[in-house]
């Protein structure tokens, strides 16, 4: 989890963030977990935001955009990509205490670190001007999704996205969002992160309300005394140990890293270390 | 703390008709009540912007995140969305009303057309839980031929820093 937390950082050609572009506070009736449970699950996208995909899928680009509906109508295409590619191409990995990371999906252009971009050009040149090529190189590899450090926050860092889980009762949570400018980099970059979060984070956004709206429904649902366990079994069978000493799924649609926070959760509820985390090393 | 440096609002212009714009405003809050939403959209010019600041007294849409920021593009992306079956977070749909008043025409900016200024309360009723949203919105309203079309709205709550569930109908 360190790596997710240094590329956060690495990725400011000055070495420095900050914090900055206001704060999203959204809320839903739901318990906490439910917030966590989603930002690494990969199997989610293709169903849940459906609507938004077929919108965006059929958006004509020739329409006036400011570059702020361009941010954001890409992103929600990305969220198109076929369900083999979440389940085979994206990667999803655990660590004791919790802590997970989905890899990341997009290869579209202006989402991520691409030269014929005219910004990324601007940005990758400052990079190498400060870091080297070498090491400009080796960061722009790490390509993350979600980092979720167990129990209250989730980072994008390749997109300099930060979000604070707030429990206020068992059904009912409150989600801060922040946004990171990278010290050093064009100004545009920033402007690129803002439209970025206003439709990943945003309370009016045209993918999170999707999202917002499962939440409720999932705590309708366990409020009703139909059904006495939850199944949280994808990929069971087929986790496999992770060379960094974590496990990870075999697909990336895995729930293994809801196992994995649940397993941490049990830690701290009897005060041991949970029985998941003794098998795991750092 | 109350803001000392604000200047007070100049009188509204006299010589333009209020009641035209009123009528204007009036309809559009119409037609988002009664879910046409593509008509909605088609009051809009083309290269208009629609926008929802999270802080008051918010300075522009581009340094600082919004409820809701849409240039044109995405304007027609998210009226879209609202008419996909698959739209989960609207169903049920939402039952809204809304009421306009307080109708104002303020001073120009320079920019083509009228400012005018409207104060609106707007109550949403889905699944059994009713919200309650007011505000002030500002449309920058221009003549293209004989109609008059929305270049820029800019919506003005109340409450735009509380934490709120998803907003999903447009103010």
């Amino acid at each position: 989890m360190k790596t997710s937390l240094d590329d956060m950082v690495d990725r400011a050609p000055d070495g420095e963030l900050e914090i900055a572009g206001g704060v999203f506070k959204h809320t839903y009736d739901g318990n906490w977990k439910l917030y966590l449970e989603n930002l690494c699950d990969a199997a989610h996208p293709w169903y849940t935001h459906r609507s938004s995909i077929a919108a965006a899928q059929q958006q004509k680009d020739d329409v006036f955009s400011d570059g702020t509906g361009e941010i954001a109508i890409r992103q929600m295409r990305q969220n198109g990509a076929p369900y083999s590619f979440w389940e085979n191409q994206v990667g999803i990995w655990t660590y004791a205490n919790g802590h997970s990371y989905l890899g990341d999906y997009h290869d579209d252009s202006k989402l991520v670190a691409a030269l014929n971009d005219p910004t990324f050009r601007e940005y990758h040149s400052a990079m190498e001007t400060k870091k080297g090529k070498a090491e400009t190189q080796r960061i722009m590899e790490v390509r993350r999704w979600n980092s979720n450090f167990y129990p209250n926050m989730s980072m994008m860092s390749q997109f300099q996205q930060l979000r604070v889980i707030h429990p206020i009762s068992v059904n009912k949570t409150v989600v801060h969002t922040y946004c990171f400018k990278l010290k050093g980099a064009p100004d545009q970059m920033f402007r690129n992160t803002v439209s970025f979060a206003n439709v990943v984070n945003g309370t009016g956004s045209l993918v999170l309300t999707d999202d917002l709206e499962i939440y409720n429904r999932i705590a309708l649902g366990l409020s009703s005394e139909g059904a006495e366990w939850l199944e949280i079994g994808r990929g069971f069978t087929s986790d496999e140990p992770d060379p960094h000493g974590g496990r990870k799924g075999k697909n990336s649609t895995s729930e293994v890293y809801i196992r994995n926070m649940f397993d941490a959760w049990r830690g701290y509820m009897f005060g041991d270390s949970g029985s998941g985390a003794k098998k795991q090393v750092a | 703390m109350l803001d000392k440096t604000k200047k007070i609002p100049a009188l509204p212009d006299a010589k333009l008709d209020v009641r035209a714009y009123e009528a204007f405003l009036i309809h559009e809050a119409r037609l988002l009540d009664e879910g046409f939403f593509d008509d909605w959209v088609a009051l809009f010019t083309d290269d208009a912007r629609y926008w929802v600041p999270i802080e008051a007294g918010q300075a522009d849409p581009f340094e600082t995140v919004s409820l809701m920021y849409d240039d044109r593009r995405l304007l027609e992306t998210r009226v879209r969305r609202l008419s996909d079956p698959r739209i989960y977070s609207q169903e049920p749909r939402s039952r809204t009303s809304r009421t306009v008043n307080n109708v104002t025409i303020e001073p120009s900016t320079g920019e083509p057309g009228v400012i005018v200024r409207s104060k609106f309360v707007l109550v949403e009723y889905r699944r059994e839980d009713q919200r309650l949203f007011a505000g002030t919105y500002f449309h920058r309203l221009v003549g293209e031929g004989n109609a008059m079309r929305i270049a820029m709205k800019k919506v003005e709550l109340v409450n735009c820093d509380a934490p709120l569930d998803g907003l999903v109908v447009p103010f």
